[in-house]
C-alpha cells in the first residue's frame, strides 16, 4: 500500500504544513487572548484610544467653534432636539390610540385582548 | 493544473483577489423588498413583502446591537427571510438603525420596555393579528428574553425564539476581559457618546485573532488560485461583518456592566423601569438555539435559560456551526432554518 506522504506533490505538501503551521499558530493566539493578563493589556489599550480619540475630538470641535463654524457637538444637540420632538410625537400618538381605545373606535387587534398564552401551544 | 500552470495563472489569480476584496462594498445586502411601516429615532419596522400568507402569527425578527440586521437577509438563495417569506409566513424586521452620538442616552430600556412594544403594537395593528412570534438573535435574543420576561400575561407574544443568546457570562471569553475590575467601561462610556462599532468589531475578531484577521483573506486568494472561489458568498459576508454600527455609550454600559461585569441576567437582577427582569415569567412557547462552535455566546450560557423559564411547551435545537454560521452559512437553510420553519408553523395557528 503506498505512503499517503508519497502521493503528495511537493506542492500539496507545503499547502499541507502551512496549514498546520497556520492552524497551531491560530490555537496558540486563542490561548494566548484567554490569558487574564491579555484582558488587562486589552483594557489599558482601550482607555489609552479612548482618551485619545477624545483629545482629537475635542481639539477639532475647538478649532471649529473658534472659526465660527458649527462642530460635532453643535450636530449632537441639535439632534438630540430632534430626539425629544419625535419622543413627544411618539406619546401624542399613543395618547390618540388610548383615546381611541376609550371610544371604541380602535379595531380590537391592537387593544391588548389577545388570549392567555396557556391555552394555545 | 500543474504547478507550472499554477504559476503561471498566480498573478492574474492575484488580481481576481484584489478585486473580490477590493469590491466588498458593492455587494448588495438585504435585498428583498420590504417597505418601512413605523419609524422613532433611529429605529425602524419594516414589513417584507410577500404573495403568500399562510401562518396567521406575524413574525418580529430582532437582531443585535453591534451588527445591522440584514444578516436575516444576506443575499438571495441565502436569506432566512426570504425562505420564512416562501414557507408562508408574514415576516418584520426591527431594525435599530445607526446610532450616534446624539444617541447617548438611548439605555437597554429603549429597546426592551419602548421599542419592542411599539413595534409589537404596530405588528398587530397592521395585520390585525393579536399575536406575534418574537425572533431574537444574540443581543437581540436577551432583549427579547428580557421583554418576554416582562410582558403582562395578556401580551403578543406567542412564541420567543432565541437564536445563540447569551443569558449566563460567567464562562464566557468577554467576561476574561471586560469583567474585570481592569476593565473601567464607564472611563470609555463617560467619553464617547457612541462607542465606535468599528472598535467593537475589532475587539469581537480578538477572540480568535488568525483566523478573523488573516486565514479568511488568505482562504479567498486560495479560493481564486483553485478557481472554486465563490465571490458572493465572501462579499456578502464580508460587507455584513465590517458594517459595525456605534453602540449607545449608556447601552454600552448597561450591557457591559450587567451582562459581564455582574451577571444579572441569569441572576433575576436586572430592572428595567422598576420592575425586576425574572427568566422565571417567561411564560411563552419558547424555542431556544444553540450553536457548538459558538465563542461569542457559547452553548453553556445559554442553557441556563432553560432551566429557569416556566414555560409549558420549551424546545431545545442543538447545532454545529459559530454564532453566526449557525443561521447564515451555507448549511443553515438545509440544517437550520426548516426545523425552525416547522417549530413556528406548528404554533402559528389562529
Amino acid at each position: 500500500m503506498p505512503d499517503p506522504e508519497r502521493a503528495e506533490t511537493p506542492e500539496q505538501q507545503v499547502r499541507r504544513l502551512y496549514e498546520e503551521a497556520e492552524k497551531e499558530t491560530a490555537e496558540a493566539m486563542e490561548r494566548l487572548v484567554n490569558q487574564p493578563s491579555f484582558g488587562r493589556v486589552l483594557a489599558l489599550m482601550a482607555e489609552n484610544t479612548v482618551a485619545l480619540a477624545k483629545v482629537g475630538a475635542d481639539l477639532g470641535d475647538l478649532v471649529l467653534r473658534n472659526l465660527r463654524i458649527a462642530g460635532r457637538a453643535d450636530v449632537v444637540k441639535l439632534s438630540r432636539q430632534l430626539n425629544r420632538t419625535e419622543d413627544k410625537l411618539e406619546l401624542v400618538l399613543q395618547q390618540v390610540e388610548a383615546l381611541r381605545r376609550d371610544s371604541g373606535s380602535l379595531p380590537s387587534a391592537t387593544n391588548g385582548s389577545s388570549k392567555p398564552r396557556a391555552a394555545q401551544s | 493544473m500543474n504547478g507550472v500552470e499554477r504559476l503561471m495563472r498566480a498573478p492574474v489569480a492575484a488580481l481576481e483577489a484584489a478585486n473580490v476584496l477590493l469590491t466588498v462594498d458593492d455587494a448588495v445586502i438585504g435585498a428583498t423588498p420590504r417597505d418601512p411601516v413605523w419609524t422613532h429615532r433611529k429605529t425602524t419596522l419594516y414589513r417584507y413583502r410577500a404573495s403568500d400568507r399562510e401562518h396567521a402569527v406575524p413574525v418580529l425578527l430582532v437582531f443585535a446591537l453591534i451588527n445591522r440586521p440584514d444578516i436575516f437577509d444576506l443575499r438571495p438563495g441565502n436569506s432566512f427571510v426570504e425562505f420564512l417569506l416562501g414557507e408562508g409566513f408574514d415576516v418584520w424586521l426591527l431594525d435599530w438603525g445607526v446610532p450616534d452620538d446624539e444617541d447617548r442616552d438611548t439605555g437597554l430600556e429603549y429597546y426592551v420596555c419602548d421599542a419592542i412594544p411599539w413595534a409589537l403594537r404596530e405588528v398587530r395593528r397592521e395585520t390585525g393579528e393579536p399575536e406575534v412570534s418574537l425572533v431574537g438573535w444574540c443581543i437581540g435574543g436577551a432583549m427579547a428574553a428580557m421583554y418576554g420576561a416582562l410582558e403582562e400575561p395578556e401580551g403578543p407574544v406567542r412564541n420567543l425564539v432565541l437564536l445563540t443568546t447569551p443569558i449566563d457570562t460567567s464562562g464566557a471569553l468577554y467576561t476574561k476581559w471586560v469583567g474585570t475590575d481592569d476593565f473601567d467601561v464607564d472611563f470609555i462610556a463617560d467619553r464617547w457618546d457612541a462607542v465606535p462599532g468599528r472598535a467593537v468589531d475589532f475587539v469581537n475578531k480578538l477572540m480568535k485573532p488568525v483566523t478573523n484577521f488573516w486565514t479568511t483573506n488568505r482562504r479567498v486568494v486560495q479560493q481564486v488560485m483553485d478557481g472554486n472561489s465563490n465571490r458572493e458568498a465572501y462579499q456578502t459576508m464580508a460587507k455584513w461583518v465590517a458594517d459595525n454600527p456605534p453602540f449607545p455609550s449608556r447601552a454600552y454600559r448597561e450591557w457591559i456592566t450587567w451582562m459581564y461585569k455582574e451577571n444579572r441576567l441569569v441572576r433575576g437582577r436586572i430592572r428595567l423601569r422598576g420592575r425586576t427582569v425574572r427568566l422565571s415569567d417567561i411564560d411563552h412557547n419558547l424555542l431556544v438555539v444553540t450553536a457548538g462552535a459558538d465563542h461569542i455566546a457559547p452553548r453553556a450560557g445559554t442553557l441556563p435559560v432553560l432551566d429557569q423559564v416556566s414555560s409549558a411547551d420549551v424546545t431545545h435545537f442543538d447545532r454545529p456551526g459559530g454564532h453566526i454560521g449557525l443561521m447564515a452559512g451555507s448549511k443553515a437553510k438545509n440544517e437550520v432554518w426548516p426545523d425552525l420553519a416547522e417549530w413556528l408553523a406548528e404554533r402559528s395557528g389562529r
